[in-house]
């Protein structure tokens, strides 16, 4: 089937980026070949927890803790690991990696065909100035070859397809998106937004804004979907299409060409290289069910294999030219890896509004951008953190906490519980050399490959920052007039932001960074990498809607390329 | 609330037809399919079910909506000390069983099952109002944590919280009065 072809590009990766990479390479008439590692998923007939009432599923959607602990050790500690979706995690026993001693580090990976995008939080946000001109800023990382201006054509251009929803809001730090209709803050979050607004001017309550469709365009209904029915299961899969993923639109659209070509089950050892063209000739493979190898020949290689295994691949792509890793003569590649860092705010009871609730499962929360060291430095930390919250009424399971049992017992839990509020912080994590990704020595996984080895710990900036989050989270609790106020700051693990950038950064001078401003690599023009790899800093925003946008930023500039002769 | 109940059903069955007519591959079972317990353990488990399902029925009784009984729970709760608790954890609950019939011995009764339903009530009255950590209290918790989730994470309390599979819009701003009761949640 592919022996015949001659491919122009290989996107390793078929998730968020690859599949970006898959569509706009194949509209350009690029003849496409897309490998991915994990298994092949059909939209809908693969979404197998869709469409499950709890009572339909025998343990009501938990599952079977030994199962966790054998298989599912660090998958399940992401906050969407249920039955319902466990087909989406990847199995940590069969898939082993390393982590430095006395650290942890939870890799939360999909593996399949679409990646995490079937798993995502689904928060988009443009990143602005203040985050591309950062490490200049401060000194911290080298500075970013791109400013907004770069970017923003292409956020417009990714967010047409994508779907975003949102409110237009006029907030320089976080540029408004092309937006679909926005999902409505609750009668308390409203509440909460005039109270606070009024008393802080730098400070705005804005809802989530959020890749599912409200108003569908014509090229979105054509690939087969259609607007959010507020189930609030995306992580299972959603067969109308609702939520943005690889699988529900840019491998449908790719596909659509007839340029690509997917395989499955196919994981990338490593980039080949030709020291006499100083090019890479294609890369090498395994499949996975045959344990055969298989060489790949293309043009162009667009690493898009997440940012842990695009770091990975060009780690272990050593040759007699880069005996320390792939394009890595500025000896860069594996650093400056980073993550957010969260699980830190404030909690309270919301008195009041006990005759108002709400209808739909709704699948966002509000959103406060960054505040802090915007205009004036108003933090004794570098950089910023945004908060996601929620204001909800709990339904039965306070039942389990509180006591009680009987006729009346059951009566009170018909109504559901007074309001509470939450703000958790996302923050932004300085780039430093000592966090890093490496293979092991020694260790290797099931296919021969070395492990990956990571080492990623907070610096004392990020936990200066979080003392400063749960201190804001809890004040404007406070000021909204929540009681029994409980802050929290939980010792994070990094990786469970599941934001996970850098290693492979974009800079100015090949001799400080990996990728150029079009995410090239600087010692080899036809490999590029387009995923969290690439990234220089972390911005304190969830970064997918800046992969995608930088994804197809990197095509254009490629394919123009080729088009001249160029590559 | 009536009025209400009634929409909620018929969305439900509005569902399955959406699901059929636009060719989206649904599993819309009626019942929840239970038991995945090996024979062996459900030997073992058996000469406490009577037990199980006595204690599941007076958390939530049945009253004008269905109690656990009929909610199934105790088959639930056999499905997960059979396939999700270890030996060790199952052999660990069914001694810490005894903790019921041993406080009716207290009150000279044969068994929890065989007493009076006022001595029952006395029984889970000062299980549950017990705060100091103790092999009662730590029995009472993990039966009445199952019994509750399993009791509202079935179909059966559909008809006391409200589910909606598909709701199809978002509100955030309703007056209670007009939803009546609680959504059911997912619970975990």
């Amino acid at each position: 089937m592919t022996d015949d072809v001659q491919f122009d590009v290989i996107v390793v990766g078929s998730g968020m980026s690859g599949g970006w990479a898959a569509k706009e390479f194949c509209e350009k008439g690029m003849k496409t070949l897309v490998l991915e590692r994990g298994r092949n998923v059909e939209a809908g007939a693969d979404y197998i927890g869709e469409n499950k009432a709890p009572w339909d599923m025998e343990f009501r959607d938990r599952v079977d803790p030994k199962l966790m602990k054998s298989d599912y050790p660090i998958q399940s500690e992401c906050y969407a690991f249920r039955e319902s979706d466990r087909n989406f995690f990847i199995n940590d026993r069969e898939n082993p990696y390393s982590v430095e001693d006395g650290k942890k580090f939870s890799w939360i990976r999909g593996d399949q065909v679409g990646g995490k995008s079937i798993l995502w939080a689904r928060h988009s946000y443009r990143w602005s100035d203040l985050d591309f001109g950062a490490n200049a800023q401060d000194g911290y990382g080298t500075d970013w070859p791109i400013r907004y201006a770069d970017v923003k054509p292409w956020y417009e251009y990714v967010e047409k397809f994508v779907g975003i929803s949102g409110s237009e809001e006029g907030i320089p730090q976080l540029p408004d998106s092309i937006f679909q209709p926005a999902i409505e803050l609750n009668s308390v979050e409203l509440d909460a937004k005039a109270k606070l607004e009024a008393l802080y001017d730098d400070r705005k309550l804005i809802i989530g804004r959020i890749a599912h469709l409200t108003k569908p365009t014509e090229e979105q209904l054509e690939l087969g979907r259609g607007s959010c029915q507020f189930r609030n299961q995306c992580q299972r899969g959603c067969s109308f299409g609702a939520y943005f993923s690889a699988v529900s639109a840019t491998l449908p659209a790719a596909s659509n060409t007839g340029n690509m070509t997917l395989i499955s089950d196919t994981v990338v050892e490593r980039v080949l290289y030709d020291p006499g063209t100083k090019k890479a000739t294609g890369v090498r493979t395994i499949n996975r069910k045959t344990g055969e190898k298989k060489d790949f020949t293309a043009k162009v290689v667009f690493l898009c294999a997440s940012t842990i295994a695009s770091n990975q691949i060009l780690l272990n792509s050593t040759s007699e030219t880069f005996q320390n890793g792939f394009a890595n003569s500025s000896g860069v590649l594996g650093k400056y890896f980073m993550d957010h860092h969260h699980q830190v705010g404030a909690r309270g009871q919301y008195p009041g509004f006990m005759d108002k609730y709400y209808f739909g499962r709704r699948p966002t929360g509000f959103y406060m951008p960054r505040f802090r060291n915007v205009n004036n430095k108003d933090g004794d930390f570098l950089r910023g953190y945004g908060f996601q919250g929620e204001a909800a009424r709990p339904s039965w399971p306070r039942g389990i906490e509180e006591k009680g049992y009987g006729a009346d017992f059951k009566h009170s839990l018909r109504e559901p519980g007074g309001w509470y509020m939450y703000f958790g912080g996302f923050g932004e994590m300085l780039p430093r050399a000592e966090n890093t990704i490496t293979l092991h020595p020694n260790k290797t996984d099931s296919y021969g490959i070395p492990q990956v080895h990571l080492n990623m710990s907070l610096s004392n900036n990020e936990r200066r920052m979080r003392e400063d989050i749960q201190k804001t989270a809890t004040e404007m609790l406070e000021q909204a007039g929540c009681k029994d106020i409980k802050p929290f700051n939980k010792e994070p693990t990094p990786g469970l932001a599941i934001h996970e950038m850098g290693g492979a950064r974009m800079g100015h001078d090949p001799k400080t960074s990996v990728l150029n401003a079009y995410n090239q690599c600087h010692d080899v023009d036809n490999v590029f990498v387009t995923d969290g790899a690439a990234f220089a800093s972390t911005a304190c925003q969830n970064p997918s809607l800046t992969f995608m946008a930088l994804t197809a930023r990197a095509v254009d500039y490629a394919a123009t390329q080729m088009q001249q002769g160029k590559l | 609330m009536d009025h209400n109940k009634n929409t909620i059903i018929t969305r439900r069955d509005a569902l399955r037809c959406i699901l059929k007519t636009t060719g989206v591959t649904a599993t819309l079972p009626l019942m929840s399919t239970l038991g995945a317990c090996t024979p062996e353990v459900e030997k073992q488990l058996s000469p406490y079910m009577a037990l199980i399902e006595e204690i599941s029925e007076l958390i939530i009784p049945e009253t004008d909506t269905p109690g656990a009984k009929s909610a199934g729970v105790p088959a639930y709760i056999q499905a997960v000390i059979g396939s999700h608790y270890t030996d060790t954890e199952r052999a660990h609950f069914i001694d810490n069983l005894a903790v019921f019939d041993e406080m009716a011995h207290a009150e000279n009764v044969e068994s929890f099952v065989s007493a009076s339903t006022d001595m029952k009530h006395k029984i889970l009255r000062s299980l549950d109002n017990q705060n100091a950590p103790s092999k009662e209290h730590a029995i009472w918790r993990e039966i009445r944590s199952m019994v509750i989730f399993g009791y509202y994470t079935s179909e059966a309390a559909s008809d006391d919280v409200l589910y909606e599979a598909v709701p199809g819009k978002y509100d955030g701003n309703v007056d209670f009065s007009e939803i009546g009761r609680a959504w059911m949640i997912r619970g975990i």
